[in-house]
């Protein structure tokens, strides 16, 4: 699939080419940042150290009387109650030099291996030298001195079994400044681009009836000679076409094929989110927010408005996290993506009616129809807990519960009585109330007349998973549905391989 | 000899004015001898000139500093102090000129007002302020080293001071002085120092024309015994 548009771009020139693929590797200690601590005696008493291990966002240069560093290009903040890693309190002098060298001293609570430490050096303010000491215990491991050119400081080298690092800052390369430290990362952000990889494919899948939810994959190769990656588990892959984010995916497995080419395999949060059991909750006058929040714990939630407040109740028992999300997404007719975000969509889908016309110059070949099988029923089992009833109770978090069943069933009305008995049965849903039982068939019937499934291959531009859209097909007629899935090879064009359910 | 203090607030027997004929003479401390203007030295100079060239200057030679390729008088410019860049003398000297200017609105209004009434001259209304001194109650810092780092309410605070005149009737062009000095430009800084060189000459141009009023005033004056029969018709 795709192989002569990737061809095309990875042995052409970028001129002509709608995007750019890259991907920026977090070759980072996994869990690092969590098990440092940072000391020193050399900061600014406002300094929050503990931010070290995780830095900022915030790239700002703040206001100080120091030499040349208050430009007045409006670029410059003055400080309020923004977190300040490490500022030294000492002032370098006209040669740059301190005369006591500010150093931060950061222990690890479990020994860790890194293929290099990034230092991420404030704004305005480069070192003039480092030096860095791997510590394990007592003991200096190995000694490093690097001479930065550019504020995010990289030191290509792999140390195994330390817990603790010494950063001395020896000097800055400007007269009359501070030692101003944002970050120090156990491990190394590097970016692959075109000329590094191959074969870098990432798919995204929705089920609109929202009875399934997919995770989103990110595979790819890279060729690599002068670096010995330390490739793990759940390392973070940001993939970009250009400046524009296709998705934040976790390292779930590399291969090594030879000495320079390594095979990596992503997936998106979704499908990190299988690692982990869900708590067993009890929901009862939350919002769907609410519970999308606490579910997505570690992502930020991007929600439609419309969805925000529409109250959850039920229990969620014996879940992981992903099966969780989709229990929610099950109960609000919704479907959730990591699409473009480096959080977690949970959209509606659109109606039908607003889909984009898809011109046919982006259409390319390989286009494909195929009609699904007819769905002649829905029914739904709706679930209402209560703390007294009859039955086997359901034991969470010490409380019994009940769960009192009923079920809600719509026929298809464009069957005939040639047409073969399909039921879509959902029964485990439990976050579906009485009260929502009846939505949920509904959208579920909605979709599931939706037959006809286009599989074709166009240039993909602002689409999204789940956008509706109109493609003409071969044969010239016109197909409107939601993109149900993209497969996506990212080159130098950007072709998604995609099927549209209309 | 007599000393006129104004910050005293009270006038005694001792500032009582001797006057000659045509002239108006009154013991004065000597920074009023000769008009405020002599006063007016000890404002230092506004900085109102910065461009852009400036802040790139600044740029361009803190990148060759960086790259190690700055020349030796690149270098001792950067380290004398450029003015593309806001730094400890730049909130020096505004902190000490508001604090001047200040002053010098205070002593204005009380020579003017006490010039007035121990000359017997009445002047009209525009040419007496009319502000209460408490108005221009100020705090300044004139003590910003290389390693001060200033807050926000530093920052706010000497923002607003340099609008503080505006509280009073003296009126004068009033520029774009920023709410504070975060992401602050050339421009802003520009407009912070001309806002006071603006305050401060017109408080001058006042005073001139307050004294003026006063002498012009006195000059005309006929005093007792001085004309003689079918001298005067």
């Amino acid at each position: 699939m795709g192989e002569t548009v990737r061809e095309l771009c990875f042995d052409g020139t970028a001129e002509g080419c709608g995007m750019s693929v890259k991907l920026k590797y977090g070759d980072i200690a996994l869990g690092a940042d969590d098990r440092a601590t940072a000391v020193s005696h050399s900061a600014e008493v406002f300094c929050d150290l503990s931010k070290i291990p995780y830095g900022t966002d915030d790239a700002y240069i703040y206001a100080a009387l120091e030499s040349g560093l208050w430009a007045l290009d409006g670029s410059v903040k003055v400080r309020r109650n923004e977190v300040i890693p490490f500022w030294s309190a000492e002032i370098s002098d006209e040669n740059g030099d301190f005369s006591t060298v500010p150093s931060i001293a950061v222990t690890l609570s479990q020994q860790i291996s890194s293929s290099g430490i990034t230092i991420i050096a404030s704004g305005d303010c480069l070192p003039s030298k480092i030096r860095l000491r791997w510590m394990r215990g007592a003991a200096s491991l190995e000694t490093m001195e690097i001479v930065p050119s550019e504020n995010q400081i990289i030191c290509n080298h792999a140390v195994e079994n330390y817990d603790g690092l010494v950063v001395e800052i020896l000097g800055t390369a400007l007269p009359f400044r501070r030692a101003r430290i944002d970050c120090i990362m156990f491990g190394i952000n590097r970016t692959f681009t075109r000329e590094t990889l191959s074969a870098v494919q990432i798919i995204q899948e929705i089920d609109p009836s929202s009875r399934m939810l997919a995770a989103g994959i990110l595979d790819f190769d890279v060729f690599e000679k002068n670096v010995d990656f330390i490739f793990q588990r759940k390392q973070v892959v940001t993939a970009y076409d250009g400046d524009r984010l296709m998705g934040v995916f976790y390292l779930k497995e590399a291969d090594r094929n030879t000495v320079s080419r390594y095979g990596i395999e992503c997936t998106d949060i979704i499908g990190l989110m299988d690692d982990e059991p869900y708590p067993d909750t009890v929901f009862q006058g939350v919002t769907a927010y609410e519970a999308a929040a606490q579910i997505c714990r570690r992502s930020t939630v991007y929600m439609d408005d419309g969805l925000k407040s529409i109250p959850i109740s039920g229990i969620l028992k014996g879940k992981s996290y992903r099966q969780a999300l989709q229990q929610l997404c099950l109960s609000i007719c919704a479907v959730a993506t990591t699409w473009g975000t480096d959080g977690i969509i949970i959209r509606s889908l659109p109606e039908l009616g607003d889909a984009e016309e898809l011109n046919e110059d982006r259409i390319r070949v390989d286009a494909s129809m195929k009609k699904r099988d007819i769905i002649t029923m829905v029914r739904v089992t709706s679930h209402s807990y209560s703390r007294t009833g009859s039955g086997t109770p359901i034991r969470i978090n010490g409380e019994d519960w009940y769960d009192t069943e009923a079920v809600v069933s719509i026929v298809n009305p464009d069957t005939s009585e040639q047409d073969q008995n399909n039921v879509i049965e959902v029964k485990d849903g439990t976050l579906i109330s009485p009260e929502r039982a009846g939505i949920v068939a509904d959208h579920i019937m909605q979709h599931g007349r939706k037959r006809g499934s286009m599989n074709f291959k166009f240039r993909l531009d602002s689409e999204s998973i789940g956008d509706a859209v109109s493609v003409v097909t071969p044969w010239n007629t016109r197909v409107t549905g939601h993109i149900v899935k993209a497969s996506i090879v990212l080159s130098g064009i950007m072709v998604s391989d995609t099927e549209v359910v209309g | 000899m007599n000393i006129f203090r104004y910050s005293d607030g009270v006038l005694t027997s001792d500032m009582v004015p001797v006057c000659e004929k045509g002239t108006v003479c009154y013991d004065l401390p000597a920074r009023y001898i000769g008009g405020i203007i002599g006063y007016g030295d000890e404002v230092l100079d506004f900085v109102t000139y910065r461009t852009a060239e400036d802040v790139q200057r600044v740029k361009d030679i803190k990148a060759k500093i960086i790259a190690g390729t700055a020349t030796q008088t690149e270098r001792a410019e950067f380290l004398a102090g450029m003015i593309g860049y806001y730094g400890a003398s730049d909130m020096n000297r505004v902190e000490y000129n508001v604090s001047r200017i200040v002053q010098f609105y205070i002593d204005i209004k009380a020579y003017i007002e006490s010039f007035s009434a121990l000359s017997e001259v009445e002047l009209e209304y525009d040419l007496i302020p009319h502000f209460n001194s408490s108005v221009l109650s100020v705090t300044v810092k004139t003590d910003w080293k290389m390693a001060d780092i200033p807050t926000n309410a530093h920052s706010v605070r000497y923002a607003n001071n340099a609008k503080v005149f505006r509280k009073t009737d003296i009126n004068f062009v009033r520029t774009a002085v920023p709410s504070s000095l975060d992401k602050l430009t050339f421009n802003s800084a520009n407009a912070i120092e001309q806002e006071l060189k603006n305050a401060y000459e017109a408080a001058i141009a006042f005073r001139n024309a307050a004294e003026t009023a006063i002498v012009s005033a006195k000059s005309n004056y006929i005093f007792s015994g001085e004309i003689y029969g079918g001298e005067y018709q």
